[in-house]
């Protein structure tokens, strides 16, 4: 809690008034009438001695939730409790810049009985990311405005906007194998499986997948091995480049989305945030772990990263599970992010492409910049045509529905 | 330019105009009041010129003080104004102001027996409030 007390420049000027009327008088030599200064002495006197408060002020600051969908507009509320006389306390928020003041303001100026309590509030829009409030501002001024006092409360509170998130419509298989592998005791059995491979026979492993041909041929109990049909897992990548910038909110909408997607098929999903320090979260299932995932992406920030072709490849050698689905979100506009791809397909990821057109969301405006726009998104066509044999790419208009996008390019 | 917000400051002006009527050679200072209305420093500026031309005239006593009162009562209501200060702001201006009047009635009382005491006990003042004021400016 920090605390200032000082004299406002118009206590200055009095005073250089005072200070003048004294010495015009010693000049004059009228020293005797030096009393004809008493009104301001008083006026001095006064505003020292009586209105001077400790600003022991008690206030609260309430959200209506922790996590908010960016777009959305919150009522933010305070409330204070004076205990003390405050003929006019300003308050001040501080409102992080990442919300948009709608209505009301962050700063107010209130007066207050002692053991008074006052409500107040202003009306803000979420924009994605997190948001810090870490302190408010108190200053008081005396009813002549000689003094000023400013106090600084710490209040930290914390508020996540969310990306929004829009129906889309699965634009890979949810079915997948999944090799059980090493000294699992039991691999599945049941509706679905197939047969794998033959192994050492393990503690465990139930009568009926003891291959009994392989054992007398082998003259150790050998197991068959079998492959489980079950969900894909799903890894999501966001190329958090900076170049994209002016399509990032829409690149975050798309992998929350599809998040979502996964949540609601039942597959798990890691993600990689591609940023300058890559963020990698491991394969998981369930709410928890979406909403742990979803508040990463809402924190994501465009970055100067030109290593995500490197990230990928050291995650893919020692992270990614084998045959899992790629849904890599990038602009493909810069030369790394390009070669990420490559690198997927090389190991041999199937790979689905969400790749927000970067230009779509300019608006030009000349004809020189509509024209530098055309030029630009036929190069990215280009780009585009070429790394089409790496995965499926769905180039999205941002201006459109992601729906329609996947629509346009995967038959449903 | 902005209309100057004015409320009760005229009050305090129309009482000293009134009070001065008997001194012509003064009476014209007021037309250096009138800026007030705009800025608080135009306001001490003619404060200060009131004082001095009170001294020169050698205008003091009891008439002298209710005469700075008032012109410091009007200064500082024309920034009340300005800043639209509720009621009991200018009541406890007034107040605090007009004290003058009993502070100078008193130390005149004492100094029949105390001779000269005003001066000193103005001089005390200064001081006193110039220690405070440097003691709260340096805390």
């Amino acid at each position: 809690m920090e605390r200032k007390f000082q004299p406002t420049g118009k206590a200055e000027q009095l005073l250089l008034a005072l200070w003048l009327s004294v010495m015009i008088a010693f000049f004059m030599l009228r020293w005797d009438m030096i009393y004809l200064t008493l009104p301001m002495l008083w006026l001095f006197f006064v505003a020292m001695t009586f209105f001077k408060p400790r600003l022991d002020v008690e206030i609260k600051r309430i959200l209506p939730h922790d996590r908010i969908l960016e777009g959305s507009e919150i009522e933010i509320r305070l409330k204070i409790k004076a205990n003390e006389r405050i003929p006019s306390l300003k308050i001040a928020d501080d409102l992080p810049k990442g919300l948009e003041l709608l209505e009301g303001k962050n700063e107010f100026l209130l007066s207050f009985t002692r053991g008074e309590e006052k409500e107040i509030s202003y009306k803000v829009k979420v924009k994605r990311g997190i948001h810090e409030f870490n302190f408010i501002k108190l200053s008081y001024q005396d009813p002549f405005g000689f003094f000023k006092i400013e106090k600084t409360i710490d209040l930290y509170d914390e508020l996540i906007g969310v990306p929004i998130v829009e129906d889309v419509v699965t634009p890979y298989s949810t079915k997948g194998t999944k090799v059980t592998v090493g000294p699992l005791p039991s691999p599945r059995i049941g509706e679905g499986v197939e047969f794998h491979a033959i192994r050492e026979y393990q503690p465990g492993d139930p009568l009926k997948i003891i291959n009994w041909k392989a054992t007398a041929k082998i003259g150790k109990i050998m197991s068959n091995e079998y492959e489980s049909e079950r969900k894909v897992d799903v890894i999501l990548i966001v190329d958090a480049t900076y170049k994209g910038e002016s399509t990032f909110d829409h690149l975050i909408r798309a992998a929350a989305s599809f998040m979502l997607d996964c949540l609601n098929s039942g597959t798990s999903f890691g993600l990689l945030l591609a940023e300058d320090v890559p963020l990698w979260i491991r394969v998981d299932y369930g709410k928890r772990h979406f909403f742990k995932c979803i508040d990463f992406l809402s924190m994501a920030k465009p970055d100067k990263n030109n290593m995500i072709a490197y990230q990928v490849e050291h995650l893919v050698r020692s992270r990614f599970p084998a045959r899992a689905q790629i849904l890599y979100f990038s602009p493909l506009i810069t030369e790394e992010g390009r070669e990420a791809l490559k690198v997927l397909y090389r190991y041999g990821y199937k790979v689905v492409v969400i790749s927000p057109d970067p230009y779509s969301a300019l608006k030009p405006k000349s004809v020189e910049e509509a024209l530098a726009l055309k030029i630009l998104q036929l190069k990215r066509k280009a780009h585009l045509r070429k790394l089409a044999a790496y995965g499926i790419i769905i180039d999205w208009d941002v201006n459109k529905p992601l729906k329609t996008a996947i629509a346009e390019v995967v038959k449903i | 330019m902005k209309k100057p917000r004015i409320k009760f400051s005229p009050i305090p002006l129309i009482i000293l105009a009134f009070l001065l009527l008997s001194y012509p050679k003064i009476l014209p200072v007021l037309v250096l009041a009138l800026p007030a209305f705009l800025s608080y420093f135009l306001g001490v500026l003619f404060l200060v010129a009131f004082v001095i031309l009170l001294l020169y005239y050698k205008i003091g006593g009891m008439f002298g003080v209710l005469l700075v009162a008032l012109a410091l009562l009007f200064v500082e209501s024309a920034y009340l104004d300005r800043e639209k200060a509720p009621r009991e702001h200018y009541l406890i201006l007034a107040v605090s102001v007009l004290l003058a009047l009993p502070t100078y009635l008193f130390i005149r009382t004492l100094a029949v027996a105390m001779p000269r005491l005003e001066v000193t006990a103005v001089a005390m003042l200064i001081l006193l409030v110039l220690y405070a004021f440097s003691k709260v400016v340096t805390d």
